[in-house]
């Protein structure tokens, strides 16, 4: 029998942010399949207009409650590059151990309070209090290290205190770096636990996979985070200086988000975008965590983006800990950046944890912003989401109502979206 | 070594609901009889609480409550009280943070050894950035009794 299906879903939830999506099926023939953004516009971009750019990156910070961290060093970046400002070995040693911090704090976020209760049939992390306590203990554990180790380099967990523009208005000390070397090598074995507490669980993701294009930055030799070129699957490496010819934004009727598009109608961005690029730069602890999923490079099954976040905090733990073995090693400088305003354009770009971030800066004599843009990972993967359940939606259309419907939610729970961030909202709508 | 703690729990944007985080920065205002005590501005918290339990051996935690009391009465609660009081009305506009957060504290075997929830009765929880006139009105009686608690768990 051709398959009627009438659904409303107004709010997706475990997701950070608001949106929806339309579903019209009629004798087995999809007529409506939308992804909603409906969140009003944040004028950020506005708001740094004439402000002066000492000031730029703590507004940014804003833009997010989950990756203040990733716009406040995007800001420094492209503000830096405006002013030519030359940053330490030390700060960029710095700031890529905030960057892991975050990249854990959000990750595990997502894997253990938003993702993992899917996996064990449960509506949140709470009724699994009940029989798998044990995997939510290790996940606790690894969001408290991530937070203390964002507090630590930071000066707090969200909204950094001591960025400024070319270092740090506060150093942490050799102790405290050592010690925190100690949480990150005890975390290690939580890690371990919470992956295998997944794993076991892992074969309720669905068995769906629709080839895109993944960009994300590259790097000679590191798993690229701070810094690198962009990539694409498709077109090879970009200097930085292409992005907008590699973003495209551009405006639908139903959102008030941009969505973004490059090689094809659509490209995803985040952890497993970063995975097909460089997985073969991961550390031996990610790699094992990969293999324990089977998650090999490419990987073109959306719902395993999740399963690269925890692949990605794997990497962020061991990264982190030859990052502090460097600074042990080579100890901690005060310093004094020299700051001079010049007018100028700078374009900063990182990781991160939902994918590929740009901010892009004009600095007027002033020493003011007089243009801003920022292009955020959630826009560049909208219409990745949309294609996806476009390929998805026959292929479970047969199914019951509540299946059809968790699917797809699931679906957009693994990209992980920050609706608030890129001013954008899931609500599904079945009609 | 772990701390006696107050965490105001709230929205100071929605009114009433913000009676924890307001009452944190008066006392903060207070110099501080002891280096063992702190004030925490829990704000909406969730998870953020289970981690400040975990620093804490004593903690008195603010936050609006409906227990079926006139606006501006207050009741300080056991965990236990609490959760047979949850069974039979909304109470805590912040159920799932304050609630929730005791279980995952069990859980986490981290849940302070004394633990009181002050509950105050909320008159208005509305798009506001004040308190409604009467829980304005009642802060030092408030204050007072936090600094009860207090007294009796650091002596």
């Amino acid at each position: 029998m051709k398959r009627n299906l009438n659904i409303h879903i107004n709010h997706i939830t475990r997701v950070e942010g608001h949106g929806s999506i339309v579903l019209n099926v009629k004798a087995g023939r999809i007529e409506k399949l939308q992804w909603n953004i409906l969140e009003a516009p944040r004028f950020f971009e506005a708001i740094l207009r004439g402000k002066h750019f000492n000031q730029l990156q703590s507004i940014t910070s804003r833009i997010c409650g989950i990756c203040s961290i990733g716009h406040s060093l995007a800001s420094l970046k492209a503000t830096e590059a405006a002013l030519g400002v030359e940053i330490s070995e030390q700060t960029v040693l710095l700031r890529r151990l905030a960057l892991h911090g975050e990249n854990m704090q959000s990750h595990i976020l997502h894997v253990g309070y938003l993702a993992a209760p899917d996996l064990f049939g449960a509506d949140s992390i709470i009724p699994l209090l009940k029989n798998e306590h044990k995997a939510v203990i290790n996940i606790v554990r690894i969001h408290r290290l991530a937070n203390s180790m964002s507090d630590l380099i930071c000066g707090r967990t969200t909204h950094p205190l001591r960025f400024c523009v070319g270092g740090f208005t506060l150093l942490p000390t050799l102790k405290e770096l050592q010690s925190l070397r100690e949480e990150l090598l005890n975390g290690i074995d939580t890690l371990r636990n919470a992956a295998e507490s997944i794993q076991a669980e892992v074969h309720h993701l669905p068995d769906f996979s629709r080839e895109t294009e993944y960009i994300a930055l590259t790097a000679e030799n590191l798993y690229a985070l701070y810094e690198g070129s962009v990539a694409s699957t498709d077109t090879g490496i970009h200097p930085l200086s292409e992005y907008l010819s590699l973003t495209n934004e551009y405006l639908l009727p139903h959102s008030t988000a941009k969505f973004t598009r490059h090689n094809r109608e659509s490209y995803m961005v985040g952890a497993l975008a970063r995975f097909n690029i460089n997985a073969t730069q991961l550390g031996s602890l990610a790699k094992e965590i990969a293999a324990r999923f089977d998650l090999t490079s490419p990987n073109y099954n959306p719902f395993m983006n999740t399963i690269a976040q925890l692949v990605e905090i794997a990497d962020s733990m061991e990264d982190s800990i030859a990052i502090i073995d460097e600074l042990l090693a080579r100890g901690l400088e005060e310093e004094q950046p020299e700051v001079k305003i010049r007018p100028g354009r700078g374009i900063g770009a990182l990781e991160v944890p939902r994918g590929i971030l740009f901010h892009d800066y004009t600095i007027d004599e002033q020493g003011n912003c007089s243009q801003a843009s920022c292009i955020i990972p959630t826009n560049q993967n909208n219409a990745n989401i949309q294609k996806d359940m476009e390929a998805l939606v026959p292929t479970i259309m047969n199914r019951p109502q509540k299946e059809i419907e968790l699917t797809l939610e699931m679906l957009v729970r693994a990209y992980d979206p920050c609706i608030s961030c890129s001013t954008h909202y899931l609500n599904v709508e079945f009609t | 070594m772990k701390k006696i703690g107050v965490i105001g729990v709230g929205n100071p944007q929605m009114g009433d609901d913000g009676i924890g985080p307001v009452l944190i920065h008066r006392l903060n205002a207070f110099p501080l009889f002891s280096d063992t005590v702190c004030f925490i501005d829990g704000g909406t918290g969730g998870m953020t609480l289970v981690h400040e339990l975990a620093k804490l051996y004593t903690a008195i935690i603010v936050d609006a409550g409906d227990f079926g009391g006139k606006p501006g009465e207050f009741r300080i609660f056991s965990p236990e009280e609490l959760v047979s009081v949850k069974q039979f009305s909304g109470f805590s506009v912040h159920e799932w943070d304050l609630i929730k957060t005791i279980e995952i504290s069990k859980v986490m075997e981290e849940l302070p050894e004394h633990l009181h929830i002050m509950a105050i009765q909320p008159e208005t929880i509305a798009w506001q950035s004040k308190l409604s006139k009467i829980l304005e009105s009642q802060i030092p009686v408030y204050e007072k009794a936090v600094w009860k608690l207090l007294k009796s768990a650091t002596e």
